[in-house]
C-alpha cells in the first residue's frame, strides 16, 4: 500500500474515532477542501441556509456571527467564521464535541496561512479525506463556494446589462413568486455580489445568483423547470 | 405560523426585522417550560427571536442533512451567545443569553445541568 493511501486510511479512522463525518473548509470565499458527505444538490442547500443564517445575523447584530451549533438527533453541525475563513463540521450526535471545537478553532484561526495546518488535528484529517480542489475550479455548488461573497467581478463579453439580465430573472421567477419579492430576492443577490447593475452581463454571475434564487423554491419539480428557464436566459447571456 | 413549504421563501424576510441580540451583563439561563419571571421575562422578545431563528434553521437545515429533530441550537457572536435546549419531545426546554464568547463545550453544558427553580 502506497504511503498516501495509508495516511488517507489513518486520516479516517482518526476522523472516525473523533465522530466526524466531514467537513468543508472555505478560505477567502474559496473552497479549499470539502469532505462533506453529501449530494451536490444537498451541499448547496445547505450552504445556501448557513449563508442566510450568517446574513440575517448580520443584519440583525452588524456584526459578523462567530459560531453556529445545531445538534439534531442524528447529526450535529459546527460552523465557525474567522475575517477570512469558514468552517462547516458535521460530525455524529455523540462525537467528542469538546476536542472538536478545540481542534476547529485551531484550523480556522490559521487557515488563511499557507503551511499551518497540522496533520494531526482530526479536523484536518477530516479535511484531507478530500481531495484538494484544483485551483480556478469552478465548484459545482454555486452560491455555496464563497459564504462571504467579497469575488472580483467577472469579465463579460455580453451586451446584455444586469439590469436587463436581472428583469428576465425576474420574469421567470414571477411564475412563482410575487413580483416584489423576486425583485427583492434579486436585488440582494446582486448587492451581496456587489454587481454594479450597470455593467454587461456575465454569465457564469448570472447563473450563481439563478440558482441562488431558485434554491429558495420548495417544491423539487417546480425548481427543475425554473432551474431550465435560468439555463435558457443564460445561454442568450452568452 | 407558516406552512413548511413558505418556510425556505419566507426565512429571509421572516429573520431580517429580528432583534437577535440582547443587552445583558451577565450570563442568564431562561426556563422556557415554566411562566417566564424578572430576567426571562425581559428577554422574551429575544429569546423568541433565538427560537425563530433556530427554528426556521434547523428546517432548512434538515431538507438536506435529513437528521431528525432539533436537540440544541446555538447562535455566538462577538458579544452575543444565545442558545436553546430542546426537551425529549422536542419542546423548548431552556435558553441561554449570554454577553461573553462562550464555548459550545460550556454552552451545552450549562444549558443541560442547570435546574429550572
Amino acid at each position: 500500500m502506497s504511503k498516501r493511501r495509508q495516511h488517507n486510511r489513518d486520516s479516517v479512522n482518526v476522523s472516525e474515532s473523533f465522530g466526524i463525518l466531514g467537513a468543508c473548509l472555505l478560505v477567502n470565499g474559496e473552497v479549499e477542501a470539502d469532505s462533506l458527505p453529501l449530494s451536490p444538490s444537498n451541499r448547496s442547500q445547505l450552504m445556501q441556509t448557513l449563508l442566510l443564517m450568517a446574513a440575517h445575523y448580520e443584519t440583525s447584530a452588524r456584526l459578523p456571527p462567530k459560531v453556529f451549533f445545531l445538534r439534531f438527533e442524528k447529526a450535529q453541525l459546527l460552523v465557525l467564521f474567522s475575517r477570512q475563513s469558514q468552517l462547516v463540521l458535521l460530525s455524529k450526535p455523540d462525537a467528542r464535541l469538546g476536542e472538536l471545537e478545540i481542534a476547529a478553532k485551531k484550523v480556522i484561526s490559521t487557515a488563511h496561512i499557507r503551511g499551518s495546518l497540522k496533520q494531526d488535528n482530526p479536523v484536518v484529517m477530516a479535511l484531507s479525506m478530500a481531495a484538494k480542489l484544483p485551483e480556478n475550479t469552478v465548484p459545482d455548488r454555486l452560491p455555496t463556494a464563497n459564504l462571504t461573497n467579497h469575488q472580483p467581478p467577472a469579465q463579460s463579453n455580453s451586451n446584455m446589462t444586469w439590469n436587463e439580465a436581472s428583469q428576465g430573472l425576474e420574469n421567470i421567477m414571477t411564475k412563482v413568486l410575487s413580483q416584489a419579492q423576486a425583485a427583492r430576492l434579486i436585488g440582494a443577490a446582486i448587492q451581496r455580489k456587489g454587481i454594479d447593475t450597470t455593467r454587461p452581463c456575465d454569465a457564469p454571475s448570472f447563473a450563481e445568483i439563478g440558482a441562488e434564487i431558485t434554491a429558495k423554491i420548495p417544491s423539487r419539480p417546480i425548481r427543475a423547470t425554473l432551474e431550465k428557464e435560468v439555463a435558457e436566459f443564460c445561454a442568450k447571456i452568452g | 405560523m407558516f406552512r413548511l413549504s413558505e418556510r425556505s421563501l419566507n426565512f429571509e424576510l421572516i429573520l431580517l426585522n429580528t432583534n437577535i441580540h440582547a443587552f445583558v451583563d451577565q450570563t442568564i439561563l431562561i426556563p422556557l417550560n415554566l411562566e417566564l419571571q424578572g430576567f426571562g421575562e425581559s428577554l422574551r422578545e429575544t429569546t423568541d427571536d433565538l427560537l425563530d431563528f433556530l427554528g426556521q434553521a434547523s428546517v432548512n437545515l434538515n431538507i438536506c442533512l435529513n437528521a431528525g429533530s432539533l436537540q440544541a441550537g446555538l447562535v455566538q457572536g462577538s458579544a452575543f451567545c444565545g442558545a436553546v435546549l430542546y426537551d425529549n419531545e422536542h419542546k423548548p426546554q431552556r435558553a441561554l443569553i449570554s454577553p461573553e464568547e462562550l464555548t459550545v463545550t460550556m454552552t451545552i453544558k450549562l444549558l443541560e445541568e442547570a435546574p429550572d427553580e
